[in-house]
C-alpha cells in the first residue's frame, strides 16, 4: 500500500529544522554566523552565574541592594549582559518572613540575562499548572519546606517584566568576597525553588 | 485566546521530574530552532507577542505531544507560511527534510517595514515593551481591582485563574505595548500595567495558605475597579 505522503512518519526534527535553515539562508533572511553566535551566547555565555554575581554583590554592598530592588533593569545595566527577555527585571527579596517564587503559567517566560535559558522543569506542564495553586507541594517537591506563617508570593510572569529572586545570604558566610559568596548561589534559589544552606566552617 | 497554554491551576500533569537538566539546549536543533526564531522575527518583523500566538494557536493535542522547541519550530514555520514567505508545497517540502527550490519571495512584499534586524543584534539590544503615552494610569497602588470577565478568541496575558477574581495594585510597572492587540498586527496599543495581587483563598478556595498570594503583571484593559 502506497504511503501518502502528508501522512508518513515525520523524519528526525534536526532534518527538518535543517532543511527549513538552508531555505531561510539561500533566501537571504537569515545568515548562519548569526545563528552559531545567538546558540554560542545562549549555551555558552549566559546563565546563572550572572544572577550569582549580582546577587554577591547585593549582599556586601547595600547601596547596590537598594538600587537593585528599586530598579533591577538600571542596577545591572552595566554589567553588559545580553538585553532579550531582560529588559523589565524586577528583583524580589526573600526574608525570614516572606519567600517569593517565579513563574510563567502561559508559556515559560524567565529572566534570560541572568539566569540563562530555563531549565526543562521550569517549562514543564506539572511546574506551569501547579506553582499557581499548589506552591507549597511544589516547594516541597524541591526539598523545600515553609513555616505555615511565612508569607509565600508567587509571581506569574504574565508581561515582559522578568523576576530574580534575591535569596537570603546563607548563615556562616560573613567575610567571604563576591567570588566566594557567588559560588554559593545556586540557579533555583534564584527562582526561589531552592534555598541556601549555611555554610560549615572551613576544615 | 482560551487555549491549552492556559494552565494556571490545572491538575493532571503530576509531579515535577527534576533530573539533572542544566544545558540550554538537549540537541543541536533545540538551539538551531532557538537562533532561527530571533533572526525570522528581526528580519520578517515579526512581533514576539505574534510568535506567542503562534504557538497558543497549534491544536491542543499538539501543543501536549510536542517538545518545547518543537512548539516553537511548529509556530514558526506556521507563520512563514501565514506571511508568504514559503508557499504550502514548499513548507510540506521541508517537513519532509527537503529544501524546496525557491522562487519564493517578493523582497518588496515581505512583512518587514524598512531595514531587518540581524537576530544577533535583538538578542544583544533587547526588545523594549516600554512606550509612553499622555493618558494617566487609572489606576493606583492600593486600588481594589477585579480581573475582567472576558472569553477573547485571539491572544490575551489574562490568565482564565484570575477573571471575576478580586485583588488590589501593588505597584505600576509603566506603560508597556499590549499584547492583545500587538499579537494581531493591530498596534501596540501601549497601556498602563500593574502587579496585581490576588490572595490564594481568593483563588484558590478555602484550602489554601492564607499567607499565600499570586501576584501578575496586568495592563488596565484587564481591570475593573472592585
Amino acid at each position: 500500500m502506497a504511503h501518502d505522503h502528508h501522512h508518513q512518519v515525520p523524519p528526525d526534527p534536526a532534518l527538518r529544522v535543517k532543511a527549513l535553515e538552508t531555505a531561510l539562508t539561500e533566501l537571504g533572511l537569515i545568515d548562519t554566523a548569526d545563528l552559531d553566535a545567538i546558540v554560542d551566547l545562549y549555551q555558552n555565555k549566559v546563565g546563572p552565574r550572572n544572577g550569582a554575581r549580582i546577587v554577591a554583590r547585593a549582599w556586601l554592598d547595600p547601596d547596590f541592594r537598594s538600587k537593585l530592588l528599586a530598579d533591577g533593569t538600571r542596577a545591572i545595566a552595566g554589567y553588559g549582559f545580553p538585553a532579550l527577555q531582560g529588559e523589565d527585571i524586577v528583583v524580589v527579596e526573600n526574608t525570614s518572613k516572606v519567600h517569593n517564587l517565579v513563574v510563567c503559567t502561559l508559556c515559560s517566560c524567565y529572566p534570560w540575562p541572568v539566569l540563562g535559558l530555563p531549565p526543562a522543569w521550569y517549562k514543564s506542564y506539572a511546574y506551569r499548572s501547579r506553582a499557581v495553586s499548589e506552591p507549597r507541594a511544589v516547594l516541597a517537591e524541591f526539598g523545600v519546606e515553609l513555616g505555615e506563617e511565612v508569607e509565600l508570593r508567587v509571581w506569574d510572569s504574565t508581561a515582559e517584566t522578568r523576576y530574580l529572586v534575591l535569596p537570603m545570604r546563607p548563615a556562616g558566610s560573613e567575610g567571604l568576597d563576591e567570588e566566594a559568596l557567588a559560588d554559593l548561589v545556586t540557579r533555583n534559589s534564584m527562582i526561589g525553588t531552592g534555598e541556601l544552606p549555611a555554610v560549615s566552617p572551613a576544615t | 485566546m482560551d487555549g491549552i497554554q492556559d494552565m494556571g491551576g490545572m491538575h493532571g500533569f503530576g509531579a515535577l521530574d527534576l533530573a539533572a537538566d542544566d544545558e540550554a539546549f538537549h540537541a543541536e536543533w533545540e538551539g538551531r530552532v532557538f537562533a532561527m526564531n530571533w533572526a525570522i522575527m528581526a528580519a520578517a518583523g515579526l512581533s514576539l507577542d505574534a510568535g506567542r500566538a503562534g504557538i497558543e494557536s497549534l491544536p491542543p493535542a499538539d501543543y501536549l505531544a510536542l517538545p518545547y522547541f518543537g512548539r516553537w519550530f511548529s509556530a514558526m514555520c506556521n507563520s512563514l507560511v501565514a506571511s508568504g514567505i514559503f508557499s504550502d508545497e514548499q513548507m510540506q517540502l521541508i517537513q519532509r527534510g527537503e529544501v524546496p527550490g525557491l522562487p519564493a519571495i517578493d523582497p518588496a512584499a515581505a512583512p518587514t517595514g524598512g531595514v531587518p534586524r540581524r537576530g544577533l543584534d535583538m538578542a544583544l539590544q533587547g526588545n523594549p515593551p516600554q512606550r509612553r503615552i499622555d493618558e494617566e494610569p487609572g489606576f493606583h497602588p492600593g486600588d481594589r481591582v477585579r480581573g475582567r470577565t472576558m472569553h477573547p478568541a485571539t491572544h490575551t496575558r489574562l490568565p482564565r485563574y484570575v477573571r471575576g477574581r478580586r485583588g488590589a495594585v501593588v505597584s505600576h510597572r509603566g506603560v508597556h505595548v499590549f499584547p492583545d492587540s500587538n499579537a494581531l498586527g493591530l498596534g501596540e496599543n501601549p497601556c498602563h500595567l500593574y502587579a496585581v495581587r490576588f490572595a490564594a483563598r481568593e483563588l484558590w478556595g478555602d484550602t489554601a495558605n492564607p499567607h499565600d498570594s499570586v501576584t501578575l503583571d496586568l495592563w488596565e484593559p484587564y481591570l475593573e475597579p472592585a
